[in-house]
């Protein structure tokens, strides 16, 4: 039973202290590749969430579709308000709290300098409340919201709609309309008695993950315990043919 | 020598399967970069991706089934490392399974040679 001994000399030979060295040093490197992939992966989905926080222009993002990715996304529209079009949305809480008032939500058609329709989700009031509506051009900025899918047929009363659906409030104010909606977070002349702000169901745009770098990251690493694994099975092999030659 | 052949079997699969898919990622990859917009970012389509996506974690596979061959031949640990960078290399691995093929037939034949 001297097979533990065995691997003990084997260890101390030369060309196992030098098998030894190259294993550190590839483990080291492999770390550090890992790591090299693992900051790539980090760096791009920094840059990919700062790209989508930073407003575009809504005319460049919508159209007939809405692209799922854009959901969420920071927009801005410099255009005009229709007055004559707009809904309320009835039984909607103040600040979305449960405590809150109940009220209505201000939806106004814009109609964008390119020409674009799209509803604008302006805000909150209490119900059958007054507010105004600025009539000359405004420089809106949101975020980008799709049609709300929730209670699906429900039927609109005469005081207004149950939810906002671009669908329906094409039929009211005429089509074409943008799909979706944006939720109005600045208003630039600001004007007076605005409805109060609503905030964003979805507040952040999905970003594609760089899965391709994240499995490369790990790879690296597990290539560095495969290493060690092969390391330690070579040592008790050869030790095991010593220990049968002797 | 059963044992032998089981594993030279699943080295020559994994050597052909992640060989394959090495080689058309890898010819794909001099296309992209020669003719077309692969050094942007984004340019690259889906498939083109999920090809080396494929080939990382394939080529796992072939590095469990090599070290399994390296070991019950008693490849000494240059002989087997060569055998497993084969994987990393475009078309080396068709040629590692050639090699590793000619290597277990000379084997046996010896063997049989000393027998008679």
């Amino acid at each position: 039973m001297t097979r533990k001994g065995n691997v003990f000399t084997e260890v101390r030979k030369p060309t196992h202290i030098l098998a030894l060295a190259a294993l550190i040093g590839v483990c080291v490197l492999f770390f550090f590749l890992g790591k090299w992939q693992w900051d790539r992966t980090q760096n791009i989905l920094n840059a990919e969430r700062a790209a989508s926080e930073q407003a575009v222009p809504v005319s460049e993002i919508v159209g007939e579709e809405l692209n799922p990715e854009d959901f969420g996304r920071a927009v801005t529209a410099a255009g005009r308000y229709v007055p004559a079009n707009q809904v309320r949305v009835t039984n909607r809480l103040e600040n979305g709290q449960p405590s809150a008032r109940v009220g209505e939500w201000v939806v106004s058609e814009f109609v964008v300098d390119s020409g674009l329709r799209i509803a604008v989700l302006r805000g909150w009031v209490p119900t059958a409340a007054e507010y105004l509506t600025p009539a000359e051009p405004v420089v809106i900025g949101g975020i980008l919201q799709p049609s709300e899918a929730f209670y699906e047929g429900a039927v609109s009363g005469q005081s207004g709609v149950v939810v906002i659906d671009s669908e329906e409030l094409s039929e009211i104010w005429g089509k074409p309309l943008a799909s979706g909606f944006v939720v109005l977070t600045t208003q630039e002349p600001q004007g007076v008695a605005n409805p109060t702000p609503v905030p964003p169901t979805i507040s952040t745009s999905n970003v594609a993950f760089p899965l391709q770098n994240f499995f490369y990251a790990i790879q690296w690493w597990i290539f560095a315990l495969f290493a060690i694994v092969l390391y330690f099975r070579w040592i008790v092999v050869s030790g095991r043919e010593d220990s049968e030659v002797q | 020598m059963n044992r032998i052949n089981t594993a030279l079997l699943a080295f020559r699969i994994m050597a052909w399967v992640t060989g394959v898919v090495l080689a058309i990622a890898s010819v794909w990859a001099a296309l992209g970069y020669l003719f077309w917009d692969y050094s942007s970012e984004g340019g690259k389509p889906s498939l083109y991706s999920l090809l080396w996506l494929a080939h990382g974690w394939l080529y796992f596979a072939y590095l469990i089934a090599a070290v399994n061959l390296a070991f019950l031949l008693r490849f000494p640990i240059v002989k087997t490392v060569a055998l497993l960078l084969a994987g990393t290399i475009p078309f080396a691995s068709f040629y590692a399974d050639y090699v590793m093929h000619r290597y277990v037939r000379n084997r046996e034949e010896l063997a049989t040679e000393r027998t008679t």
